[in-house]
């Protein structure tokens, strides 16, 4: 399996890295670009200030050294901002799915970004503030 | 006397007692008269993106603002403070106790007291990050007059406070799911003059989330530290 799945470059995300966040500036994160990667949920971190979803991806056999996976973390909102804005129930997650991530990457490119959408294996789609519908 | 007549004295000096006692108990009770703010609000995510961009128009001497941006406060899990905490997007209470009006926000946690029974601000108050607070109500309305804010305290996305900020709060309900938090922010260090602004609470469905302990911080450093949640004691799903 392809560790990276498509690159949809040019893709701006309307909210500045100025005004992006009440916690810290955004400007860790390449938010002109959104990424895909699919792989296995591992762990959620339900806590404050921010949720974290930690997903496990397949590195493609030519560039694997000693590991064949790579544990991705994706940055979200807070567990109060999730359920009352955006109606993600922490129970609708389970370990060992296979779940498609679409984030805007860290430019440190360290494996991990902030969350923009996660797409469930059957199809349900669970938003948050940075996510926009792709327009191409 | 006939039975007759004497029941209809009992009947009226009952009837009476309950009258009266009825009415002393509207007029004792001040809290009898106070609106239902029961439940949880919170200000909707959008709202809050609106008040970012409300924030970077709002009258602050340029210098001062170049001079007290700083990291926010939440970063290093520190509270918001006054009047920041008032505009951001977590859940508040309100609790009425006679004398009182107690502000829980879901950050911090931070809580708010406002004396409504009549005292004056103190001749020395320390300053603090909710700062001192003192309300009165005006019909259904409640006015809150804030000094004492310590310069820690954030107006909004990162801008620190002067020392010598000032707030007169005006909550009251739009309808039974809106309530509204009219802000007026006088600052002679900061402001080139009073800063008055508006947000809007919805109740919320889903209530209180959770205390907002401080307790998985990965961005105090500017990378996240992306150390295995099993070394941060992160809550993991089985």
């Amino acid at each position: 399996m392809r560790s990276i799945q498509s690159l949809i470059a040019g893709v701006v995300l309307i909210v500045s890295a100025e005004l992006a966040h009440a916690h810290h500036s955004y400007a860790m994160f390449d938010t002109t670009q959104i990424v895909t990667v699919r792989g296995v949920l591992k762990t959620l971190e339900w806590t404050n200030p921010h949720v974290w979803l930690w997903v496990e991806v397949a590195v493609d056999a030519k560039d694997a050294k000693t590991k064949s996976t790579i544990t991705y973390g994706f940055e979200s909102l807070s567990p109060g901002q999730l359920q009352r804005d955006y109606g993600w129930d922490k129970r609708i997650f389970k370990a060992g799915e296979t779940v498609t991530i679409d984030y805007a990457p860290l430019k440190s490119g360290n494996p991990g970004g902030a969350l923009v959408k996660v797409t469930l294996s059957d199809g349900r789609t669970l938003l948050t503030r940075f996510s926009k519908p792709k327009e191409s | 006397m006939s039975r007759y007549l004497l029941a209809a004295i009992v009947i009226a000096i009952v009837g009476m007692s309950a009258m009266f006692g009825s009415v002393s108990a509207n007029g004792a009770s001040p809290k009898a008269k106070l609106p239902d703010w029961s439940g949880t609000w919170s200000m909707p995510d959008k709202t809050f993106m609106e008040m970012m961009r409300v924030g970077s128009v709002a009258p602050f001497k340029p210098e001062y603002a170049v001079r007290a941006r700083a990291k926010p406060n939440s970063t290093s899990c520190l509270p918001t403070g006054m009047p920041g905490i008032m505009a951001l997007p977590i859940g508040y209470e309100f609790l009425f106790t006679p004398g009182r009006v107690t502000i829980l926000t879901e950050e911090g946690p931070m809580i708010r007291r406002i004396f409504t029974d009549g005292r004056s601000h103190s001749a020395n108050p320390e300053p603090t990050y909710a700062g001192e607070s003192i309300g009165h109500w005006e019909g259904e309305t409640l006015i809150i007059d804030t000094i004492a804010i310590n310069p820690k305290s954030e107006f909004i996305n990162r801008l620190k406070t002067s020392g010598k900020t000032h707030v007169i709060e005006r909550i009251s309900l739009e309808d039974s799911t809106h309530l509204r938090v009219v802000i007026e922010i006088d600052d002679p260090i900061a402001l080139t003059k009073p800063w008055r602004y508006s947000v809007t609470y919805q109740k919320s469905e889903i209530g209180f989330v959770e205390s907002y302990y401080c307790d998985n911080d990965r961005d105090s450093k500017g990378e996240p530290d992306l150390r295995p949640p099993e070394a941060r004691g992160g809550e993991i799903v089985k």
